[in-house]
């Protein structure tokens, strides 16, 4: 193909006589540079090319001065002025202390050296059960979360703590004069001690309330509970002990009401003389517990909830009108009888955000 | 010698007059050629000499390249003087008074200032004897006043004021950040005495680095010295197992694997 191209120098091709065209094909340029001028002349020739003796010798003068002050640093120790006892500078302290985030608890040990935290571990010491999740691992970085609030606030302005105990004591005395009401709102509480001291708050304030709020909500799981059995709590599975797991929608695994179960169900799963637990999961989306799951039926929550009902219907021996997809009624019969079968060592876990799910 | 080279020159010089006074020829020198263009045009000499001042560079080059990062007789001023010989060396203050880290931990650790308060509340100013040609009275007992400013001591109303202002000793023996280097495990378990790596510093009224702290230096030492086994808690599992499975009593800290490099640069 490069035999058949042309390669154009220049327009003036285009036009068939141009002259240029001849005088382009012998020397570079169309009019005449006068090298023989410049040639000839022996001063122009000879110069010193002063430029390249200065970049030599600034080049050397930079590399001489570099090397020159190229020194050790000098290092500092600054010891305390008194020293705590229990700080020595390279052995590091545990502290024992407990997180809660208002999602995740824990019992931890934090390692610190110098007083800075820099690990955080499980407390393995008895009655210390609640396992740092990975997340509470990560915390330890949000120890060190400049944005954290350093101060209370009145009203998005900071403010020092007595001005903000003066100005609840003051409020408060205001609100009951005007007959309005005071909300105390927090989240979840995990200190029995806090607890205390709100009760306390409420009962000398009869016009004060403590509303819980939580960013994510169990509280149909608690209704539930409370209808049954008059107090308000999440009952709490050990999944070691369960022979057959029916999960209808609850991701057990991941962080299904606290999570942490993931240990006592590896616990139950190991084969021991032949017998392992057995895992059925009904579920819409795609979770670990669903991964893990020895069966696994793919159903949407209407379909979750009917067969809750079906399940209900064969473990009980009643029957509620039921409106479950032919599909499943065969696996959820299957998994229902067994749970019947298995009596105290079946667990029937819900993640479904319905009181009436959950009941 | 001089004297042999003047008398030489004299008689030349006589010589000469002599000569021309009773007009006898001299030789004129005859020009001989330049001593340098001599030397370029000896092949031998040129290439004996290229060879030298090669090795000799190298030499250099080496020796330099060898001594970076080694401080050995590094031993910059403090912001205040302390004197181990009169503290360590007069005082006889044991080593582990002060620098108590070491039994413990990694660091050595330089004393806090609390430690230093627990005499020098009472000693405000030294003795007379204490005193040396080259540093007076009064120049020690001005170190004692830099003391007192940092730790917020008013000796006037022997109380603290709470000011305090922590001292920035300059500090002189330091490994590299890639090197783990336990001082427990040599003071406490092994029973080295701090002078083996940090020389006679109960006789230094400057504190300097007295060993190189390269790794050949530690490894030499680890080639050479016994692990201390008899009577040492720390090892009496390991030594009953080991010396009858090798047969042997004594071993150095290189032959029990002290040597493998994770140990040190993990």
């Amino acid at each position: 193909m490069s035999s058949n191209k042309k390669y154009w120098k220049s327009v003036e091709e285009l036009d068939g006589n141009s002259s240029i065209v001849e005088a382009l094909k012998n020397n570079e340029f169309v009019e005449e540079i006068p090298t023989d001028e410049f040639l000839g002349n022996s001063d122009s020739l000879s110069s010193s090319t002063t430029r390249r003796d200065f970049l030599k010798y600034v080049g050397f003068s930079t590399a001489a001065a570099t090397l020159a002050a190229c020194e050790g640093p000098v290092h500092k120790s600054i010891p305390y002025v008194l020293q705590p006892e229990q700080i020595i500078p390279g052995v590091a302290d545990y502290y024992a202390t407990s997180v809660f985030d208002g999602f995740d608890f824990a019992n931890l040990l934090v390692k610190t050296r110098e007083g800075r935290p820099i690990k955080i571990d499980n407390n393995t010491i008895a009655g210390a059960k609640f396992s740092a999740n990975a997340r509470v691992h990560a915390s330890i970085l949000s120890l060190y979360d400049s944005m954290r609030l350093k101060e209370p606030k009145i009203a998005g302005a900071n403010a020092s703590w007595s001005d903000v105990n003066a100005k609840i004591a003051s409020s408060i005395v205001e609100a009951k004069a005007k007959g309005g009401q005071v909300v105390l709102l927090t989240n979840t509480l995990a200190s029995p001690s806090t607890e205390k001291l709100i009760t306390e708050f409420v009962a000398k304030n009869p016009n004060a309330k403590h509303v819980v709020y939580d960013a994510v909500s169990s509280s149909e799981a608690l209704d539930a509970f409370e209808t049954v059995y008059g107090e308000r709590a999440l009952v709490d599975y050990d999944f070691s002990k369960a022979s057959l797991i029916v999960s209808v929608g609850a991701d057990f695994l991941g962080d299904w009401q606290g999570g942490g179960y993931g240990a006592g169900y590896a616990q139950g799963r190991i084969p021991k003389n032949g017998k392992m637990s057995r895992h059925f999961q009904l579920e819409a989306n795609m979770t670990l517990s669903g991964a893990a799951a020895d069966k696994r039926l793919p159903m949407s929550t209407a379909n979750q909830k009917q067969a809750l009902v079906h399940i209900y219907n064969v473990v009980t021996g009643s029957s509620v009108a039921v409106n479950l997809d032919e599909q499943f009624k065969s696996e959820v019969t299957k998994a229902a009888q067994q749970l019947k079968a298995a009596g105290s060592k079946g667990v029937l876990v819900s993640g479904i955000q319905d009181k009436n799910a959950q009941l | 010698m001089a004297m042999l080279v003047v008398m030489l020159f004299l008689v030349n010089s006589v010589l000469r007059k002599v000569a021309k006074a009773n007009n006898i020829e001299v030789a004129p020198k005859e020009p001989t050629t330049p001593i340098w263009k001599a030397f370029v045009r000896n092949q031998f000499l040129v290439l004996v000499t290229v060879i030298f001042l090669l090795l000799s560079g190298a030499y250099l080059v080496y020796g330099f390249l060898m001594q970076v990062g080694v401080d050995q007789e590094y031993a910059p001023i403090q912001p205040i003087h302390y004197s181990h010989r009169i503290h360590a060396g007069d005082n006889e203050i044991n080593c582990k008074y002060c620098h108590s880290a070491a039994r413990v931990s990694k660091n050595g650790g330089i004393p806090s200032l609390n430690v230093c308060m627990n005499c020098h509340k009472n000693i405000a100013e030294v003795a007379e004897t204490t005193a040396t040609p080259e540093y007076s009275k009064a120049f020690y007992d001005e170190q004692i006043q830099k003391l007192y400013t940092a730790v917020g001591w008013d000796p006037a109303t022997q109380s603290y004021t709470g000011k305090t202002q922590p001292v920035k000793w300059v500090r002189i023996h330091n490994l590299p950040d890639f090197v783990y280097f336990n001082h427990s495990q040599h003071v406490t378990v092994a029973g080295i005495e701090c002078q083996t790596c940090h020389g006679p510093v109960q006789e230094y009224e400057i504190q300097k680095q007295f060993a190189p702290l390269t790794m050949g230096w530690c490894i030499d030492c680890h080639r050479k010295t016994d692990v201390k086994m008899e009577g040492n808690e720390y090892y009496t599992k390991i030594h009953e197992q080991l010396s009858k499975k090798y047969g042997v009593d004594k071993l150095t800290a290189a032959q029990m694997g002290g040597l493998e490099c994770g140990k040190c640069h993990y």
